[in-house]
């Protein structure tokens, strides 16, 4: 049987170790454990991707902000009045807000990538240890064996992979949490 | 004089300083304003090259703000790779608003500077034709 191919090729080769225990649990009935890591699959390399052209985009933001005060400086030596040095105050403010955002954004994109990376790493590892704990009872369920000793160690092994995915997906609430803020305009100009 | 950025304006035209004698006559118009001092006469032309040069670089932060509203345009990626999980497609939800409220940052900014920048041509044109320095009303 071909072994599923994820995006993330750490799950992939965790699907591989898991090929045996996934089909001893379809034939006692126990939870798919390679089903339970296709919710872990992600890509971090392409959120780096996007979170690398929002750096671009931080830089130019902070370029722009410089040469807003520069051409504000020469304005204002210029002859401009009151009320465009008043304005410009509060436009300059707002670049600083939106340079501050954009770098935040970036710099929290990366760690999502990061992040996404690490737990689906420590899942495949995790559950590949799981299924090596299990192996013995796993070639016994698919020797026919169904003893229930060793239908239960294939069933609890099943189940903690699952419980396992389950915990690491949990993890991305922080993440959420911190991405949240982000999420509107800094720029408030009216 | 306000605070801020309008404090700073040490400017070697007085009489074109935020506040300067143009400013305090804002009736006086075309010639009257050298007559309110030497200076006016001997430094208007100095005046619009500057607000013109100004111009210029607001232009180019303009510019820039564009550029960068492209870059954050062109980081939207699709929610696959974050995953299948509901944290994951919130995630990539969140991910996605965080792009487009970056994207919309810097083209109010990139507005609002083209905006003031077309105020300063204006106050340039003004001035050189007038040799008086007309306000540039930039409250939006």
């Amino acid at each position: 049987m071909t072994s599923p191919v994820f995006e993330h090729p750490a799950l992939t080769s965790a699907a591989a170790r898991l090929a045996a225990l996934r089909t001893a649990a379809g034939r006692i009935g126990a939870p798919d454990p390679v089903a339970a890591l296709r919710h872990l699959d992600c890509s971090p390399s392409a959120i780096s991707a996007s979170a690398s052209a929002v750096d671009a985009g931080a830089s130019l933001m902070t370029s722009a902000s410089a040469e807003f005060r520069n051409g504000v400086e020469q304005g204002e030596t210029g002859g401009s009045a009151e009320t465009f040095g008043i304005w410009a105050d509060t436009v300059d403010g707002q670049y600083a807000a939106a340079a501050r955002a954009a770098a935040a954004t970036a710099e929290l994109g990366v760690r999502i990538a990061s992040e996404l990376d690490a737990l689906a790493t420590s899942a495949s590892a995790e559950v590949s240890a799981l299924a090596d704990t299990a192996s013995a009872a796993v070639a016994a369920v698919l020797a026919d064996d169904r003893s229930p000793e060793v239908v239960s160690t294939v069933s609890t092994t099943c189940t903690a992979v699952v419980r396992t995915v389950s915990a690491k997906i949990a993890s991305l609430s922080s993440l959420l949490a911190e991405l949240e803020p982000l999420t509107v305009p800094a720029v408030e100009l009216s | 004089m306000p605070e801020g950025r309008g404090s700073r304006l040490g400017s070697d035209i007085p009489e074109l300083r935020v506040g300067g004698s143009a400013a305090r006559n804002p009736l006086k118009k075309g010639g009257e304003v050298s007559s309110a001092g030497g200076f006016a006469t001997r430094n208007a032309p100095k005046a619009p090259d500057r607000l013109r040069t100004a111009a210029d670089l607001l232009d180019q932060a303009a510019a820039a703000d564009d550029k960068a509203a492209g870059q954050f345009a062109e980081a939207r990626v699709d929610s696959t790779p974050f995953g299948i999980s509901p944290q994951a497609r919130e995630l990539a939800a969140r991910w996605a608003s965080a792009l487009a409220a970056r994207e919309a940052d810097a083209r109010v900014l990139g507005d609002a500077t083209s905006d003031l920048a077309g105020r300063l041509r204006m106050a340039a044109e003004s001035t050189r034709s007038s040799g008086f320095r007309g306000r540039i009303a930039v409250a939006p």
